[in-house]
Formats: structure tokens, C-alpha cells, sequence
């Protein structure tokens, strides 16, 4: 389940942070920030099944591209965040539209090297790359608010998605792609669908994060790659994983900064106990161990 | 009975590899009919609904299917989604095939849905229950095959029996000209036959009509209007299960039993 209900309840709590905590507001926002990417990989791999990697490439993107946007042309944070978001989206689903037909191993290898290629090109060439582009979003209490509304809003489209015919359509695909064929079921719809969806959620969360930073810093994007994958990966399908994922990845080394060497290491002990959760959860007749990581199937009806 | 039929079937071949699995194959079937295709394992039978509903793409042959509005569908030029979609042609498995992660209420709604082309609006973003619709036909379709009290229960946690009906309800409750079935007999106890009987003539009374794959005659002989026998992927005998049952080439070709001999059904020898 996307149990989209924990994921409000969290950005709702976390709208006490300012007036609780005021000297947390910007590691709260990290937090929250890499909640909304991870929900987003959650949708593809976990919901759909779909070893979709490229979200992390539309994360960077995401954070580019307002930068870019802002470095041609003088136009207030907001429209650019929305330009950029409307670009990386369309650009996800041209990219990734093609790739659909292709075997579920080999769209996972495209998509890795997409989400490998993307934030080379853009950190290293120096005709494209951004550096340290200031960002002034305006008041960081603004800023967090946006940010709250908009988990918001990602955790009302979650809940109604859960039990909505596009969310059992995607339930349908990951499942059996043979059976969907026989009752006239266009999978690859429901996941061009779904790959909008999460580039969108991703390309948002990439350009909160230089808002906050103040500045678009290039060299963030492969540490924000690692970090997405083991949130993507620890939430599976539930959407509380990924709040629950983002506060050990990202939140961790914000509030206890004596262990932010160790965040690799809390990540992978993380990710061995989600997959512990899973098997245990499948021994009680639950879902299955690999709900999303099945490579042996095909992603389109073309593959079959 | 109208004059043209619903499916025309003409001279369908396929092979898979170097086995011939159909060899040019002609049939029909009439609107509001129950038709059989048997034979034993081996015949090509499935390979012949494979071919109908898209799963295969035959090597030869033709396959119209008439539909009300006198318009002809060449099903061997369309993708299995437009067959069920515009033909209205919707098949079951021999082994159940469910999304056995999904309750039976949900095996019965995502059907619907997918057969009513809704998930490119806005509107396949709102729960389900809002389709009040959909939920009283899935609902209509489950009662009808008792599976009412099973409706919140995960697909996999079924019974064979319960399966097979599920099957039967998520394919009726797409509302299909023809339903094709995969030996829907197989396995089940001989109530559970009576119970799938009265199951499919409740279909024909609905107004779909049924093309069944069997290997046993007993299920043919109280539902089919006429079967059609093969071996080997051709036609040895047609016509109505009461003349096919005594005739020797069925014997002979079918089940290997020498003309004379009575045919006892394999599975109902044992119950």
C-alpha cells in the first residue's frame, strides 16, 4: 500500500518544525525534500514495478534547470521552478517513453546510465554546467511552507492514486503483463502515466533543494543519486517507507552531524532490514519479497 | 439465431517451430451460442484461442468476427487489447490467471476499467468507489457467481472452483460479445461441473456467447450447441456433441478408442 495517510501526517508534523525548533528548520527541509524524491521512486519501483533509475538523473535535473532557467532569464524563483519542472517532465517522458518497450533488465541499464549521464554532462561540461548559480527563493519560512503544501498535495495524489483505476492498473501490470493483455489493459499508458508523475515529484524535489541552499552547487548530484536509490529502495511500496528512509539517509547527518560519516553504513543497515521486513511480511502471506525488483519480466507488451 | 455468424474462422494455420499446432482450421460460431473445441492435450486447442484473442499471430487463415453494428473485425490484424476492446472478445486460462495480489472485488473493477478506456483521464485518479457503476456490476457479476461473500478476500487465497468463477465474473463483467474459455472444467469435482454449467447457460442468456477448449465430452455434451473435434491441430469431426460422441473418427482420432467402444469421461470415472 502507498499508505499515503503516515506520509501526511509526517508533513504535517513537520509543519510544527519552525515554531518547535526553529534551528532545524533547514535540516527538516532536506529531510522532507528527499521524502518527496523518495515517494516519487516509490510510485515507480515499488507501485509499478518499474526499475526505473532515470528518477535520480530528473532529481539533478530538476535542480539544474531552475538554475539554468534563472541564469538566462530574470524571472522570479516560482515560474522558473515551474518551467523547469514542466521540461524535465517532458523530457523524462520523451526519453523514457521508448525505453518502455524494452525488456525490464535493459530498461533498467538505461535508466542507470541515464541517471549516470545526466548529472555528468551537466556537472562537468562546461558550456552546460550551472555553478553555484545564487538562488534568492525569498524568505526561507516562505520557502518551507511551499514545501509542506507541496508534500501535501503529493500525499493527497498518493491516497487517491492507491485506490483509484490507475492504481489498480499499475497493481495489475507489475503483476501478471500476460493477463492485462487479455482483459485489453494498456500498461504502457498507465506507466507513461506514472513516469510523468514521479519526474515531476523528482524535478520538484531537485529544485527545492538549491532554494534552500541558496545556490545550485553541481557537485550535490551523484551524492543526491546514492541517497535516492536507498530511500527508493527501503520504501518499496509504502510511502511512509520513505519518510521513515529519508530521516535515516538524509536526516541523520543533518541532526546528529558526529554521524554523517557513517551514512552509508546506516543506509545499507537500513536497506538489510527493509528487505528482512519484506521477507518476513511474505512468510505471513503478504506480498512478495521482490514486489518491484522482478527483472525476469518484460516492461511492454512488445517484450512479451 | 441470426444467418451470419459471430466468429468465422477459415482456414487457420500456425506452427510453432517445426510442430503444425492449428492446420488449416474452419469453423464458426453463432451469436448466443456454446461451442466446443475438443480434443485431447496436444491438439492445438489453446493455440486456437491464442490465435482468436491475439496472443499468437497464426501463420495463415482468416478470423472475422461480426459484431451487432455489421461491422467486421479481422482478428488476425489486431493487438490483443483492440480484441478485447472493439471486438469484445475476452478469454479465460486453464490455470487461473488472476492478480492474485488483488482482492476479487479489484480482480473484477481493473477488468472493467480497462475494457471502458478510462485510464487516460483525469478520472482514473479518483478511487474506484466513486464509480458506483462499475463497483454495482462487479458486484452483479460476483453475485452471480457466488463469490459475493469473497469480495474483500485476496485473489490467491481462492480455491481452484472459486478461481475459475472469478475468472468467469471479471471476463463477464467486461461484457463481451464472446468469452472464450481454456478447459474451464479442468480439475474441478463433478457439483463444481453442475455448478460451471449453470454458470455458463447463465452467460448464454445474458446474450455472450461461449467458446470452450475441453477434453472431456460429458461437459460438451450438456452445454454445447456443436463441437468441433481436433487432432493434431485439424478438424476430424463437427457437428453436435450427441452425433460426435458415437461417431468412430472422433473415437479413433480423439481419444484413441476403437469405434464400438463406450466412452467413458476420464475425470467423472473417478467421482
Amino acid at each position: 500500500m502507498l499508505q499515503g495517510m503516515p506520509f501526511l501526517l509526517v508533513a504535517a508534523g513537520a509543519a510544527l518544525v519552525p515554531s518547535l525548533a526553529p534551528a532545524w528548520n533547514a535540516s527538516a527541509a532536506v529531510v522532507l525534500i528527499y521524502m518527496l524524491a523518495g515517494a516519487a521512486v516509490s510510485l515507480e519501483l515499488g507501485w509499478a514495478g518499474l526499475p526505473d533509475f532515470s528518477i535520480a538523473a530528473w532529481f539533478f535535473a530538476g535542480a539544474w534547470c531552475t538554475a539554468a532557467i534563472m541564469h538566462a532569464v530574470a524571472l522570479p524563483f516560482w515560474a522558473c521552478a515551474a518551467l523547469a519542472v514542466g521540461a524535465v517532465t517532458v523530457i523524462a517522458l520523451v526519453i523514457t517513453s521508448p525505453l518502455l518497450r524494452l525488456p525490464r533488465e535493459v530498461f533498467a541499464m538505461a535508466t542507470l546510465a541515464i541517471a549516470m549521464i545526466v548529472p555528468g554532462i551537466t556537472a562537468h561540461q562546461k558550456f552546460l554546467a550551472v555553478t553555484a548559480v545564487a538562488i534568492p527563493a525569498g524568505d526561507t519560512a516562505v520557502l518551507y511552507d511551499a514545501l509542506i503544501a507541496i508534500l501535501l498535495v503529493a500525499g493527497a495524489i498518493a491516497m487517491s492514486i492507491e485506490r483509484s483505476p490507475l492504481g489498480l492498473a499499475l497493481r495489475a501490470g507489475a503483476e501478471d503483463r500476460i493477463v492485462c493483455n487479455s482483459i485489453g489493459l494498456n500498461t504502457r499508458r498507465c506507466r507513461l502515466l506514472v513516469v510523468a508523475l514521479s519526474a515531476a515529484a523528482a524535478a520538484t524535489a531537485g529544485c527545492m533543494l538549491p532554494a534552500f541552499q541558496g545556490a545550485h552547487d553541481p557537485a550535490v548530484g551523484f551524492d543526491a543519486i546514492a541517497s535516492i536509490f536507498a530511500i527508493g529502495m527501503i520504501a518499496g511500496r509504502r510511502m511512509s517507507g520513505a519518510a521513515i528512509a529519508a530521516f535515516i539517509i538524509a536526516g541523520i547527518p543533518q541532526f546528529v552531524p558526529a554521524l554523517s560519516e557513517y551514512r552509508v553504513v546506516l543506509a545499507g543497515a537500513a536497506i538489510l532490514c527493509s528487505a528482512a521486513c519484506r521477507i518476513m511480511s511474505a512468510d505471513r502471506g503478504g506480498n512478495t519479497v521482490v514486489e518491484g525488483f522482478n527483472l525476469a519480466q518484460p516492461t511492454g507488451a512488445g517484450a512479451e | 439465431m441470426s444467418a451470419q455468424p459471430l466468429l468465422r474462422v477459415q482456414h487457420l494455420s500456425l506452427s510453432l517451430g517445426s510442430i503444425t499446432a492449428i492446420d488449416d482450421l474452419s469453423f464458426s460460431v453463432r451469436t448466443n451460442e456454446i461451442a466446443g473445441l475438443l480434443g485431447p492435450e496436444g491438439a492445438g486447442k489453446t493455440s486456437v484461442l491464442d490465435c482468436l484473442t491475439g496472443l499468437r499471430r497464426p501463420a495463415a487463415g482468416r478470423m472475422e468476427f461480426h459484431t451487432g453494428s455489421a461491422r467486421t473485425h479481422l482478428l488476425e490484424r489486431m493487438e490483443p487489447r483492440s480484441i478485447v476492446r472493439d471486438a469484445g472478445i475476452v478469454r479465460t486460462f486453464r490455470d487461473p490467471r488472476l492478480f492474485r495480489r488483488m482482492t476479487v472485488l479489484e480482480n473484477v473493477l481493473v477488468a472493467q476499467f480497462a475494457a471502458r478506456s478510462g485510464l487516460w483521464s483525469l478520472a482514473s485518479l479518483f478511487p474506484c468507489r466513486w464509480n458506483r457503476k462499475a463497483v454495482d456490476r462487479a458486484r452483479y457479476w460476483l453475485d452471480r457467481m457466488g463469490l459475493s461473500h469473497a469480495a474483500g478476500r485476496n485473489a490467491g487465497e481462492l480455491s481452484t472452483s472459486m478461481q475459475r468463477r472469478l475468472q468467469i465474473a471479471r471476463a463477464a463483467a467486461m461484457g463481451p460479445k464472446l468469452l472464450c474459455m481454456d478447459e474451464p472444467d479442468i480439475g474441478l469435482t463433478r457439483r463444481e461441473c453442475d455448478q460451471l454449467t449453470a454458470h455458463l447457460l447463465d452467460l448464454r442468456r445474458n446474450g455472450i456467447a461461449v467458446l470452450l477448449t475441453g477434453q472431456d465430452m460429458r461437459l460438451a455434451r450438456s452445454l454445447c450447441d456443436h463441437v468441433i473435434v481436433l487432432d493434431r491441430g485439424a478438424c476430424v469431426a463437427a457437428g453436435k456433441p450427441q452425433e460426435v460422441w458415437g461417431g468412430a473418427e472422433a473415437q479413433r482420432a480423439w481419444l484413441g478408442v476403437p469405434a464400438g467402444h463406450d466412452l467413458v469421461p476420464r475425470v467423472y470415472a473417478s467421482c
